[in-house]
């Protein structure tokens, strides 16, 4: 029941910080218009006063896109280098951000109070940072690996008997990934809670033993499924909206902003009822 | 009068005979080519050894004035026999084969160990290496053989050859690996005898080039009866029609017939599972492994749709059978390619409906079946009237039968049709302009082979189309197969023909015909380019000023209400090419105007209180050879409506994309 009761105060905490998720939203717009801006002048330059746009009017038009590609190539290549080079920033607040929403969990009785939001962005960035650096080095070896075990036979077609050999092996290789993966991030996560709770200074081998133990108890296991559950879920549903929107370009967007909208939620509520769970253990202790 | 009724009752039961047999024995009967070169072979395969041990007795005609002194064979699998042949000189030895060739020692050759004229003349001794396209003494894959007693005009001469050929490991278009045997240009094989006049030929003369890197094969039609002896479990796809099979000990002996082809295709497997569908009288035959008889579903209506479709446009396909194989993954090397009755394919069995690659490989080899089988053009020296018109086609069919904007790809969004897909093929190579369709397959020495002789020669033949319109660019190729089928025409029947049904069809509009179109995009390397450079709007107009040698300043006329718009158009590449132009008006009107093309820039001006809204050259995109459609059109408002909604919806992809970082960190 105690998953049940963290994952509910986990969504509560996300709905009295609504102004945190106009924040994270706003930023996220913020950044992404800043990325693409080069690219918009580019549309601009191009299409602005001609009428080959109206090819896209109707979904993606291979043709036109590849005559801006074939014909403006290199201006269109800079433009998607901006957009690549502004993942390092969004990376970097992403570390900040989440800083922030562990704070505002630790204090979710107090409603929308973005202080909190700043002061733990700021305590925690240093420290969130070097537990960002662990987890993409241990999904790297990981991947790594995975690769190795993909790739033993070597690529070439002609020592297959059959590329359901590859076929199998991949499937495989990328189930063993997400679910590496979903322990490693329910440890990250469960790790940044206890950072938090104890407020150490620096991410001591302490936490992180404390923190790999409970990624094995069934309890956290069990409230990261779910929350992993229901954002799968809603993603189900994003993609069924979208596909009976087809090509209706606004409603579209509108619906994808409000999926976007969910995803930013489902970090608060994730970060938001780990806490909680560690919060009433400590308590039954 | 007793021996007439009987001879009478025998022609009686014979037609009865051919009648209730249908139309399948009756094409066969029917002699449809000129059957020069003809084949009887007996080859064993020695799965052991990989070798391939034959006997051959080819019956050649001499269809010229003149005698003939020798004869030339091509033996492409010497192509295979080391890494100084003039086919691996070209392209070098890719890197995916060395570790076979290394491993397996997967190298190839191909003798010829005794050979002997009908009067039993051993002219084992007069067989020479000839190498008259590029003097590689080292590639032997041309054959001269010296004859003792030369053909004379008209007469047959029959040579029994015995032959052995090492079978190469995973060459480009043949050979074997593991349990899959794919035999293409695998026997000693005569080149063409072209008399003067024919195609490039000033004289009577041997067609007979080396195996280059580039370019497929060029012979004369025939007949063929060829056994083939595999072990016993192994089951065997081949050009033409199984006659008859035996099962002798271990091995099993099967007879294939084929009738009118130019050449003769096989393939052997234990794992071979055939499926089997019916098109008119033409037996359709699915060879693939067994985990991927799913594709049957994909591969047999395409097939039948493109049938149908070139039955309708070019005349019907005159063969009891056609066998379609898809080879396994490790003998992906054969797949892609075109033989007499028999095709090959490439797939995957994970390969979603929307990418739509084995769909677009069987209609390409099919179509082949026309251009370079039955019209049995030079693919060596005129690679474009092979490829070229066959991807012309491809393009055709598969926009029809999938859409046009999605019959290459249509997957997560991505779409692609056929025609924009290998037109963008084109634009992006590295360098459309780096040669015309007018050299030779081995001259592509630096690239654009396969841009130039399938893309670009497709992209222009679909633009003469756009020129001259459907239904007369039907007329030309409808005309081109049935005139020049089971023959071998070069590029100039192909002219003549196109002038002839031009003048015939729009004489008003090309009264010339079309040698000024050729000249361009054929034996040239220009690029076409149409833009609308600018929309001007002059308001008002005024007369003023000294008039009639009077020294008073006067206004004649003024007219504020008066609005003439300027547009200026602009020929931006070197080719010229008849345009169409469509100018949108404020109130809904569109106007169309043509302009011959030929002026660096040309301007049109209306006078109207109308306001124009938009200008766009081709419209239609007719002229799929103009490099760039976007600078095909101007509009005077600024499209930021459409604009914006496009950076909206990318915008938002962005957004879910960093938003995806979350997961990482």
């Amino acid at each position: 029941m105690n998953i049940i009761k963290s994952y509910k105060r986990g969504l509560l905490c996300a709905s009295y910080n609504w102004k945190l998720i106009i924040l994270l939203y706003l930023m996220n717009l913020f950044l992404m218009l800043l990325a693409f801006g080069p690219m918009s002048n580019l549309f601009k330059n191009i299409f602005g006063n001609n009428l080959a746009i109206e090819s896209f009017s109707n979904g993606f038009n291979y043709t036109t896109f590849m005559d801006m590609v074939n014909n403006h190539g290199e201006a269109f290549n800079i433009a998607v280098i901006q957009i690549i080079a502004f993942l390092i920033p969004y990376l970097l607040w992403s570390i900040f951000s989440s800083g922030g929403i562990v704070e505002v969990a630790k204090n979710y009785s107090l409603r929308s109070s973005l202080y909190i939001f700043w002061k733990g962005a700021a305590s925690y960035f240093f420290r969130y940072s070097r537990l960002s650096i662990y987890v993409l080095i241990i999904l790297g070896l990981v991947g790594f690996i995975l690769i190795k075990i993909f790739l033993k036979d070597g690529l070439s077609p002609f020592a297959f008997y059959s590329e359901n050999i590859l076929i199998t092996r991949f499937w495989w290789v990328l189930t063993i990934f997400i679910i590496i993966a979903f322990f490693v991030a329910t440890f990250r996560d469960i790790t940044k809670v206890i950072v938090a709770y104890n407020d150490e200074e620096m991410i001591i081998s302490q936490s992180l033993y404390t923190a790999f133990k409970r990624t094995f108890t069934i309890r956290y296991l069990l409230l990261s499924l779910l929350n992993v559950i229901i954002l799968i879920l809603v993603f189900g549903l994003y993609l069924f909206l979208k596909s009976i929107l087809s090509n209706a370009l606004i409603p579209l967007v509108i619906i994808s902003q409000l999926f976007l909208v969910i995803r930013i939620t489902y970090r608060i509520v994730r970060l938001g009822s780990l806490e909680q769970q560690f919060k009433l253990e400590q308590e039954n202790h | 009068m007793k021996i007439e009724i009987r001879i009478r009752l025998f022609f009686g039961f014979i037609s009865i005979f051919a009648f209730l047999s249908g139309n399948h024995l009756n094409s066969q009967s029917e002699i449809m080519s000129p059957r020069i070169a003809n084949y009887k072979m007996d080859v064993a395969l020695d799965t052991e050894q990989k070798k391939l041990n034959c006997q051959t007795k080819l019956t050649w005609r001499n269809t010229s004035s003149g005698p003939v002194n020798n004869l030339f064979f091509h033996l492409y699998y010497n192509a295979f026999k080391n890494s100084e042949s003039t086919f691996f000189k070209e392209r070098g030895v890719p890197e995916f084969l060395t570790n076979d060739i290394d491993k397996d020692c997967g190298w190839a050759w191909s003798d010829i160990n005794s050979i002997k004229d009908q009067e039993d003349n051993d002219l084992t001794g007069a067989m020479h290496y000839r190498q008259a396209d590029d003097g590689n003494k080292d590639d032997q894959t041309v054959l001269e053989l010296i004859l003792k007693k030369p053909v004379l005009p008209g007469e047959s001469q029959t040579f029994t050859f015995d032959w052995t050929a090492k079978i190469p490991k995973t060459m480009p278009r043949t050979g074997y690996n593991k349990d899959f045997y794919f035999f293409a240009q695998w026997f000693p094989k005569l080149g063409v005898y072209e008399l003067a006049g024919q195609r490039f030929a000033k004289e009577d003369q041997w067609n007979c080039h080396q195996y280059h890197s580039s370019g497929e094969y060029y012979s004369d039609f025939g007949s063929y009866e060829v056994k083939i002896t595999v072990p016993e479990n192994f089951v065997v796809a081949s050009t033409g029609e199984l006659i008859f099979r035996e099962n002798v000990g271990d091995k099993s002996t099967w007879t294939f017939k084929a009738d009118d082809v130019i050449d003769f295709t096989w393939t052997t497997s234990p794992d071979f599972v055939l499926q089997e569908d019916n098109h008119n009288n033409t037996k359709i035959k699915f060879y693939t492994y067994p985990y991927k008889t799913n594709l049957a579903d994909r591969y047999l209506p395409t097939i039948k749709y493109c049938m149908s479709y070139l039955e309708e446009h070019l005349g019907p396909y005159p063969y009891p059978t056609l066998s379609i194989i898809d080879p396994p993954i490790h003998g992906m090397f054969t797949g892609g390619m075109e033989y007499p009755t028999l095709i090959t394919s490439l797939s995957f069995s994970f390969m979603p409906n929307g990418i739509k690659i084995p769909e677009t490989l069987v209609v390409h080899e099919f179509i082949h079946q026309y251009f370079m089988q039955m019209v049995a053009t030079n693919e060596t020296e005129e690679p474009w009237m092979d490829e070229g018109i066959t991807t012309y086609f491809e393009g055709r069919i598969l926009d029809t039968y999938m859409g046009a904007q999605n019959s290459t790809i249509d997957f997560l969004g991505f779409k692609s049709g056929n025609k924009e897909y290998n037109r963008a093929e084109f634009f992006g190579s590295a360098n459309p302009k780096i040669a015309s369709n007018a050299i030779k397959s081995w001259q592509y020495k630096h690239g654009g082979y396969g841009d130039i002789a399938y893309n670009k020669a497709a992209i222009w033949l679909q633009t003469l189309e756009g020129l001259i319109g459907t239904e007369t660019i039907d007329d030309i190729f409808r005309t081109y197969f049935q005139r020049w089928k089971f023959k071998h025409p070069g590029r100039q029947d192909f002219i003549d023909i196109v002038n002839e049904i031009v003048i015939e069809n729009n004489g008003d509009q090309f009264p010339e015909g079309m040698d000024w179109y050729f000249k361009q995009v054929l034996f040239g390397t220009n690029e076409c380019d149409y833009a609308v450079a600018s929309i001007k709007e002059i308001k008002g107009h005024k007369v003023w000023g000294f008039f009639d040698d009077s020294e008073n300043c006067v206004i004649k006329s003024d007219n504020p209400d008066y609005l003439q718009t300027e547009i200026l158009l602009y020929r931006l590449g070197e080719v010229y090419l008849p345009q169409e132009i469509v100018i949108a008006f404020e109130n809904g009107e569109r106007k169309l105007y043509h302009w011959d093309g030929k002026d660096r820039a040309h301007t049109i001006k209306i006078e109207s209180n109308v306001k124009v809204l938009s200008v766009e050259i081709d419209p239609e995109q007719k002229i799929m050879i103009d490099k760039n459609f976007i600078n095909n059109s101007k509009s005077v408002n600024t499209q930021s409506k459409s604009i914006n909604k496009i950076s909206a919806f990318f915008i938002s992809g962005l957004q879910h994309i960093v938003e995806s970082i979350h997961l990482l960190i």
